[in-house]
């Protein structure tokens, strides 16, 4: 069952899915799924191309209407209407860029800190609860302290305007001195990024990737790999569908594998990479090889 | 942004506008105070278009809208025995009211429509609201409602004319009215309708609710347009159903796209061609020797014709419209002259916009200079030409 794979050290359970169903018409797309990412901790949702991955997603943004099942948040229903996920802390990038091209890059991210007002208390009462994670390595990643800095640096300032607050989100990706341009005209790594800013400026408590790394280089792998992690470590949630499987295997603290709609393996990443219907499923030419 | 920059704009623009009137004579005043009349409704409509993305064919009968709100409070009050400012302001909210409705209704439909179906609807409105108010009894049927005349308010007799105060109401209206757009524009709100615009999901995902934003955009250029429409009741004294057609509708399109759509200065450039192009052809032809039955025949057709000249010209040449093409010379002009100065700092300054921004201003006589073609002899005392007729 999900969930006793969950590592001890992680916090409260962030997002709880249960017998998930989705059928359009006479396809199951989904089939009594069921997938728990706690707070802090980073969850890889895998599986071969029509597996169901993105509508898992969509069915927890409210784009699809599960036939059964029931997804919540923070203990709470999701929303119903995928306008309700930014204040209920949960942000969301899209296959693909899902980017406003008449929009410059800082207008870009200014939109995902319209719904929020910034600052940790956004989200309700659950807000401040920040899962410490175990591991000295993680603690030690220079990015924590950039996060405790810019986390001191708001909460005082909850009047701080939008503008300001895609900017810094922007910063921290590296996209600063692009923040005028329009977006159209960036390559296509920085465009993720940005895609990828204007998630983080919600500064949600549940992250929901999907394909990050596609169409991405080596050195841009290793940088959202770094970005990743930094986002768990300040206790977000961070649930990604990715084919990328070294990327998922080397990130996740779990794996979850969806085959034909249903989860047919749900654990650690040496385990599911040795479970034996994942390699028939899915993997095997990639483990075999190894 | 900073709205307190952007009222300081607009009354600045207002009071050289209201200066300006001193220099023309009382046929130009007419024309400018038509000008402020339709940039209302260009304005309103190149927002909706432009920035939130929904086309409208109907905005004419969103003038209508609002033109019958103010002439039917206006008689209203007179019955009451209110004149003067009191009245004047009284019908105004009447045309806010109505043409806000009318927005809301059809904002209300058009967040479940999308495109060619918007569209289609919005067609719909402006055959039906002649045809409607040509039969409702209280309306008057095709004769329309006459409303009292406005004179000039008695210190200002001795100052000035008719035309030229009626320029001045028209200039204040519309300056109010570009000025709200403008600072919705350059708010959240604007930011929330240019995400909705591009992608509906992606804006949603965001936290955006895209029916809300798409309603309030089209109640903001209904109520606009409103305005637009009791300007011309107020220059005019009546409103009927025949003042409103479906022709009008498009060119208040058209003149937006050849402004520059989603450009408030766009659509100052494209109220200006709306009254000026009509008369401008009509002084050409008449100046032409030509045998009488063709200038009659040319009368009416041939703006129409120069206006889908020119919108396919400028589609072709230069798709942002007449203020994109501005923009663009004004970004060359500077590019280049920062390329020989400077030492080629590159330096991106965050700014809002980009092409699509016009300067805020409320001074739609200002951008009305540059856009008038070449100077033609004209007499001041001509039949008057409004583009709603023919």
């Amino acid at each position: 069952m999900p969930g006793q794979e969950t590592p001890a050290h992680a916090g409260a359970m962030r997002l709880q899915v249960r017998g998930l169903t989705v059928r359009f018409g006479g396809l199951a797309a989904l089939t009594d799924v069921d997938l728990d990412v706690a707070d802090g901790q980073v969850v890889g949702l895998i599986g071969p191309n029509g597996a169901g991955k993105t509508t898992v997603f969509n069915a927890v943004c409210g784009l699809v209407r599960p036939t059964a099942g029931t997804v919540t948040v923070a203990g709470r229903p999701a929303p119903r209407t995928p306008s309700g996920l930014a204040p209920a802390g949960v942000a969301r990038t899209l296959q693909g860029l899902g980017l406003f091209p008449g929009l410059t890059v800082l207008e870009n991210v200014e939109v995902g800190a319209l719904a929020t007002r910034g600052g940790a208390h956004a989200h309700g009462p659950d807000g401040p609860a920040r899962a410490p994670r175990s591991g000295a390595a993680r603690t030690a990643d220079p990015g924590d302290a950039r996060t405790a800095d810019q986390r001191d640096a708001r909460t005082p300032d909850r009047r701080d305007d939008t503008a300001g607050r895609a900017l810094r989100a922007l910063a921290d990706l590296d996209l600063a001195d692009r923040a005028a341009l329009p977006v159209g005209a960036l390559p296509y790594p920085e465009q993720k990024r940005v895609a990828l800013a204007r998630a983080l400026v919600a500064e949600p408590r549940l992250l929901l990737l999907d394909e990050p790394a596609g169409g991405l280089g080596a050195a841009d792998i290793a940088e959202l790999d770094a970005t990743v992690r930094r986002v768990a470590a300040t206790g977000c949630a961070v649930l990604l569908v990715e084919h990328h499987v070294d990327f998922v295997m080397e990130l996740c603290d779990r794996v979850v594998v969806l085959d034909f709609g249903r989860v047919i393996a749900d654990g650690r990443p040496d385990a599911v990479r040795r479970d034996p219907a994942v390699t028939a499923a899915y993997l095997g030419i990639e483990v075999t090889a190894r | 942004m900073n709205a307190r920059r952007t009222l300081l704009l607009a009354a600045g623009g207002l009071v050289l506008a209201i200066g300006a009137t001193f220099l023309l004579d009382p046929f130009r005043n007419y024309q400018l105070a038509l000008v402020a009349a339709y940039l209302c409704a260009t304005a309103g409509l190149t927002v909706l278009v432009g920035l939130s993305g929904q086309l409208s064919l109907g905005h004419a009968a969103l003038m209508a809208a609002g033109g019958y709100g103010y002439a039917l409070t206006v008689n209203a009050l007179t019955g009451a025995g209110v004149d003067g400012v009191g009245r004047f302001l009284g019908g105004i909210v009447g045309a806010v009211v109505v043409s806000g409705v009318v927005g809301l209704l059809l904002g209300l439909a058009g967040a479940r429509l999308h495109g060619p179906y918007l569209a289609g609807l919005t067609l719909t409105l402006v055959v039906a609201v002649p045809a409607v108010a040509a039969s409702v009894p209280a309306l008057q049927g095709d004769r329309g409602v006459r409303t009292a005349f406005d004179g000039v308010p008695a210190p200002l007799r001795s100052l000035i004319a008719l035309e030229q105060w009626q320029a001045w109401v028209a200039l204040a209206v519309a300056a109010v009215a570009v000025t709200g757009l403008v600072l919705l524009r350059d708010g959240r709100a604007g930011l929330r309708m240019r995400a909705v615009r591009d992608d509906e999901v992606a804006a949603a995902l965001a936290g955006i609710a895209p029916a809300r934003v798409k309603v309030l955009a089209f109640v903001a250029s209904a109520v606009t347009a409103g305005l637009g429409g009791s300007v011309l009741v107020f220059v005019t004294q009546s409103v009927s159903p025949g003042a409103f057609p479906l022709g009008l509708s498009l060119l208040l399109l058209v003149a937006v796209v050849v402004g520059g759509l989603g450009s408030l200065l766009g659509a100052a450039l494209g109220a200006v061609l709306v009254v000026l192009l009509p008369w401008l052809v009509g002084t050409v032809t008449d100046a032409l020797p030509l045998p009488d039955a063709v200038v009659q025949r040319l009368d009416g057709t041939l703006a129409s014709l120069v206006f889908g000249v020119l919108l396919i010209a400028l589609v072709a040449g230069a798709p942002g419209g007449l203020a994109g093409a501005l923009t663009a010379a004004r970004a060359r002009r500077r590019a280049r002259r920062a390329a020989g100065g400077a030492g080629g700092r590159r330096r991106t300054r965050p700014s809002r916009g980009g092409a699509a921004a016009a300067p805020p201003t409320g001074d739609p006589s200002a951008p009305a200079r540059p856009a008038t073609p070449t100077p033609t002899p004209s007499t001041p005392r001509e039949p008057v030409r409004t583009p709603t007729e023919g």
